[in-house]
């Protein structure tokens, strides 16, 4: 790339030398090649390779004969300006790409190189991608993390700002899982490897980014097809723009006039200097890529820049509550007592949960907060729906829910609170009620009010659950439309249904994190899986994975891509409008090489440059 | 069968240029060329000797132009 900046230096400088002094005409010729030569060497060298090959559609080729043209008719400083503004555009152009190609290789930093395997509990140091399922490894503070496992010793703080943009570092200690790429920070960590270096997360995100250019969106196909005709058909116009009318003159006036070829052979050669359709061929491709990597800085994985395509037309989004609007954690959040002590009452409900795995038994023992002495649980029975019957201090302990106290014969008033509400009985009478619910992500509400906003038509909440629980995270949200207690095949149905009546024009999105919503994120349009959590099978599935679990990012994904869309068709109207106004002011009227230039190279640096623009947007 | 190659091309016509040309090779059922990260991705008919195949494609390649090259 220096080689050539040099070269075009020098060759511009000399060019102003020979401006500055007057050229015997018959001497010109000589002199002006030596700027040329210096700056188009390369590229007639190339051209006569082309010529071997048959190969006349080349840009090289073209720009050879344009410029050689320009010699004949002695049109040199042009001949030489064509050739220097060509090197400019191409070298712009590798620019560009060099830099775009940058954002992904940051990305590439992300997997680690090597680890530390534990051999007989001796640390060796292997190649990441060596590692295998079951090996243990060691990672000492600010290593990063090689492979996906489940810590088996240590205590540490996790920094998963390359996974998901959080920069708060989160806890982890024995049992809980890793993910690769993120970085130990405090303590020394033990690993068991979960899975191999390629199914890993930090290698899974770089192939899919990786990938995200092969599945080419439509515009992109019709821009290659443009192509190939488009050069075929200027480099024949230019030949006939010079060929048909010094023919109907020589018809006309029986008189062989060498002002004639010259005047038709320079509108020739002008045609030929637009013949190239780079200003296309790149600034598409490069806006949906930068809209690729712009969204994965933001920790969006968009898979393909056809789905940048159906992105910007989605118009209905169909979104699942538990894990994608509320956090998927259950939380206590009220606690009423009757006559009796409200944290004796927590206490007695986490002992008696404490033995129970089910989510809603954590949350209790969490708000709780306590050391439990297992030795005061005694005579520990779980019932269906997962009460629990205890003895607890020497107390008799029923927790559970509406249909278990009405089993046990306890009289409860009809509770219209929503949320999750288990009841708590000590020796028979019941002494308070625990509210439990999935507390609602803290961008949700934003969310709502912004995809309304930038035009999505039809938003609706799916959910399994009961039809309170949705009624209060719908009414939260200010979400008009939503669906309860559907199971997984009515979902499905809902969407089938939604299909069926959808217009063409309008795409179909569906926002979900678990197992039961693969089959609508596989059905819809463009389907969304949240968290880097969503489990392995919807993250293949998905077209577009939002890492760190925030809703937000639903509504970034539709922005980046509708203006990148957008940037995109810009370009395309205006480098053929260009293109095609200097192509015909050029058969019709006279025209100059200077218009054709700036047609060819100072569009494609334009539409680089507003390329580029997809990086640089707030939301 | 798929795989991923690095490719050098210099632009974004010759990219074009250069998925035509590995298209038409035998062997090669489709490819798909991604300019701006420098990368091909070739699917193989069934049975074919991929490694073989590549080095026609290379060979084929840099008759195109020297300059290009497939990294195989």
């Amino acid at each position: 790339m220096k080689k050539t900046i040099i070269k075009i230096c020098i060759s511009i400088l000399l060019l102003i030398i020979i401006e500055l002094f007057k050229i015997d005409e018959n001497v010109k010729t000589l002199i002006y090649l030596i700027p040329y030569l210096t700056v188009g060497f390369g590229v007639l060298k190339k051209s006569i390779k082309k010529i071997k090959r048959k190969d006349f559609f080349d840009e090289n080729f073209l720009m050879s004969i344009a410029t050689i043209g320009a010699f004949i008719i002695k049109e040199r400083r042009e001949a030489v300006f064509v050739m220097i503004f060509y090197q400019i555009g191409e070298l712009f152009q590798k620019i560009a790409v060099e830099n775009s190609k940058k954002d992904i290789k940051t990305l590439a930093k992300i997997i680690p190189n090597s680890a530390n395997l534990l051999k007989d509990n001796k640390p060796i140091i292997v190649n990441a991608d060596k590692l295998k399922i079951g090996d243990e490894v060691l990672v000492k503070p600010f290593e990063r993390i090689p492979i996906d496992g489940i810590v088996i010793d240590g205590e540490s703080e996790i920094n998963l700002s390359i996974l998901t943009g959080e920069s708060m570092p989160v806890g982890v200690k024995v049992n809980d899982s890793v993910a690769s790429g993120t970085i130990n920070q405090t303590g020394i960590l033990k690993i068991r490897a979960t899975k191999s270096f390629d199914e890993s997360s930090a290698n899974k995100i770089l192939e899919l980014v990786e990938t995200a250019g092969y599945k080419k969106a439509k515009v992109e196909n019709i821009v290659t097809s443009f192509s190939r005709v488009w050069t075929p058909i200027v480099c024949m116009a230019a030949s006939l723009v010079f060929i048909i009318p010094n023919i109907i003159i020589l018809f006309l006036t029986k008189n062989f006039e060498i002002n004639n070829i010259y005047v038709w052979g320079y509108r020739a050669l002008c045609i030929l200097v637009i013949s190239c359709p780079c200003a296309l061929l790149v600034s598409v491709p490069l806006a949906m890529f930068l809209g690729i990597a712009k969204s994965s800085k933001d920790s969006i994985l968009i898979k393909g820049t056809n789905i940048i395509e159906t992105l910007a037309k989605v118009n209905k989004i169909f979104l699942d509550k538990t894990g994608t609007l509320t956090k998927g954690v259950f939380d206590v959040v009220d606690i009423k007592s009757f006559n009796f002590d409200r944290d004796e009452l927590l206490k007695f409900a986490a002992y008696a949960e404490y033995y129970s795995s089910h989510p809603i038994a954590k949350s209790i023992i969490k708000k709780y907060g306590k050391e439990i002495d297992v030795s005061k649980i005694e005579n520990y029975k779980e019932l269906e729906n997962s009460g629990i019957i205890a003895k607890i201090l020497d107390r008799e302990v029923l927790v559970g829910n509406r249909t278990i106290m009405i089993k046990n014969g306890i009289n409860i008033e009809n509770e219209t609170k929503v949320g999750i509400i288990i009841y708590v009985v000590i020796d028979k009478i019941l002494c308070g009620i625990i509210t439990i619910s999935d507390e609602i992500k803290e961008k949700s509400k934003e969310t709502i009010k912004s995809l309304k906003k930038i035009g999505v038509a039809q938003i609706k909440m799916l959910t399994g659950d009961r039809r309170e629980e949705a009624e209060r995270v719908a009414k939260e949200l200010q979400i008009e439309s939503f669906e309860y207690s559907l199971s997984p095949k009515e979902k499905i149905e809902i969407l089938d249904r939604e299909f069926e009546k959808n217009d063409v024009s309008g795409k179909i999105c569906f926002v979900g994190d678990g197992i039961n919503d693969a089959a609508c994120i596989k059905r819809a349009d463009v389907g969304i899986a949240m968290g880097i959590k969503a489990s392995d099978m919807i993250s293949d599935i998905a077209d577009v994975i939002i890492l760190d679990d925030n809703p937000i990012k639903i509504r970034d994904a539709i922005k980046i891509s509708k203006r990148t869309i957008n940037i995109v068709k810009q370009n395309i109207v205006f480098s053929i409008t260009i293109k095609l106004m200097v192509f015909l002011s050029t058969i019709i009227f006279s025209t100059n090489m200077w218009l054709a230039i700036f047609s060819d190279v100072g569009v494609l640096i334009i539409v680089i440059l507003n390329s580029l623009r997809v990086m640089i947007m707030n939301y | 069968m798929e795989k991923k190659y690095d490719v050098v091309v210099d632009c974004a016509n010759c990219a074009r240029l250069v998925n035509d040309e590995i298209k038409k090779i035998s062997g090669i059922k489709d490819s798909e060329i991604n300019f701006i990260m420098g990368k091909i991705n070739v699917k193989f008919e069934d049975g074919v000797d991929e490694k073989k195949v590549m080095s026609e494609a290379r060979k084929k390649v840099k008759e195109m132009d020297d300059e290009f090259d497939i990294l195989i």
